[in-house]
């Protein structure tokens, strides 16, 4: 299943700036996803800022990573400047058009 | 009081047909302005299979209903044709599921095709067995209407799921509240088919197993829970894709988390 590129990029960035192995940094950024309710292959970089910010912070604090706030403030700016280069539409963004007039 | 059952059926099911004929029209004039794919496979789903085919289908099949008739040419052609545009939106409507809500998924692909598969072959063997005939009790009009139940419960599933995500999302600013309203109902909708689907597959049964007099009874009794789920299938396309000015502002005013 491919994955957006918006969570690659914050999978491999809190591995390099938590202390995080790979396999948790991308357990951790699953886990906030499936809070949020998004996936990670419809994941838009709009989307990774705003979970980074509201929710990721609690994740972290929880895991012990110290900072958390900071780390993840960094985080949501760098990815929302992201491209989008998802390879299709999301259902929702399909919804949204259906009842276009 | 059964003729007022009888009506009450009438109404919903006719209220169906035309909703699903409305939007699916809506849709795919909407397809055609911005060759939007989506609109297009979920508008020949409404506008052929819930339209066209099941008003092509239930003319005779209302006759059949109520009393013992002979089966003219006519009503067979209906009925083949009913069978041929509910498997053709079928096949629409199983696309629709698999390229929207799993395009990543290759499971996905293989479940659409195992649906397609078990329409299709209801389709033939309901046709070359019986000519098309009244009932689809026959081992190719169940299979052709198991395939039919598989195919709505598919999308009607994948929709409250994605509904379920969208409640979520909400909650921290990330979804529109009428879009995701929008999947709560179709997912109801396409699950009011799936129910009217269920019935015909309960009366089929009850064709084999009871006296014409009691199945007869019976069918006339379950006219009324036909009503309802035509009826909440038809407002559900409605309020989904074609929703009223009032309906856009309950949600424009709704809080977060208030789909």
């Amino acid at each position: 299943m491919a994955e957006s590129g918006a969570f690659s990029w914050l999978c491999a960035e809190l591995e390099r700036t938590s202390g995080f192995s790979r396999l948790e940094a991308r357990g951790t950024v699953r886990l906030t996803l499936k809070q949020a309710g998004l996936r990670a292959e419809d994941l838009t970089p709009t989307q990774a800022a705003s979970v980074v910010e509201k929710l990721l912070p609690g994740e972290l604090a929880a895991r012990g990573v110290a900072d958390a706030e900071l780390l993840c403030r960094g985080l949501a700016h760098a990815v929302a400047v992201l491209r989008d280069e998802r390879s299709g539409i999301a259902p929702d963004e399909v919804f949204r058009q259906l009842a276009r007039t | 009081m059964l003729g007022v059952f009888q009506g009450l059926a009438g109404i919903g099911m006719l209220v169906w047909y035309v909703a699903a004929i409305y939007v699916g029209l809506r849709l795919l004039v909407l397809a055609r302005r911005g060759a939007h794919r989506p609109a297009l496979l979920i508008g020949t789903y409404l506008l052929v299979a819930m339209g066209m085919g099941g008003a092509a289908m239930s003319l005779p099949m209302a006759r059949g209903a109520t009393e013992t008739i002979t089966i003219t040419v006519v009503d067979r052609a209906l009925l083949g044709s009913g069978c041929l545009f509910t498997a053709i939106g079928i096949l629409a409507i199983l696309t629709f599921t698999r390229e929207v809500f799993r395009r990543e998924q290759r499971w996905a692909r293989g479940v659409r095709g195992a649906i397609a598969a078990i329409v299709v072959v209801g389709l033939l063997g309901h046709g070359l067995t019986t000519g098309f005939y009244l009932d689809l009790g026959g081992r190719f009009g169940v299979v052709f209407l198991v395939g039919s139940v598989l195919a709505s419960g598919w999308t009607s599933l994948e929709s409250l799921i994605y509904y379920r995500q969208m409640r979520r999302r909400l909650k921290i600013g990330l979804a529109e509240p009428i879009v995701a309203n929008r999947f709560l109902l179709w997912g109801l909708g396409a699950g009011s088919a799936v129910a009217l689907l269920l019935l015909s597959l309960l009366q089929e049964w009850m064709r084999i197993a009871l006296s014409v007099e009691t199945f007869h009874a019976i069918r006339k009794g379950s006219l009324p829970l036909m009503a309802f789920f035509g009826l909440a299938s038809a407002s559900c396309y409605l309020f989904a894709f074609s929703p009223a000015a009032w309906y856009r502002r309950l949600f424009e005013r709704a809080p977060a988390g208030g789909a």
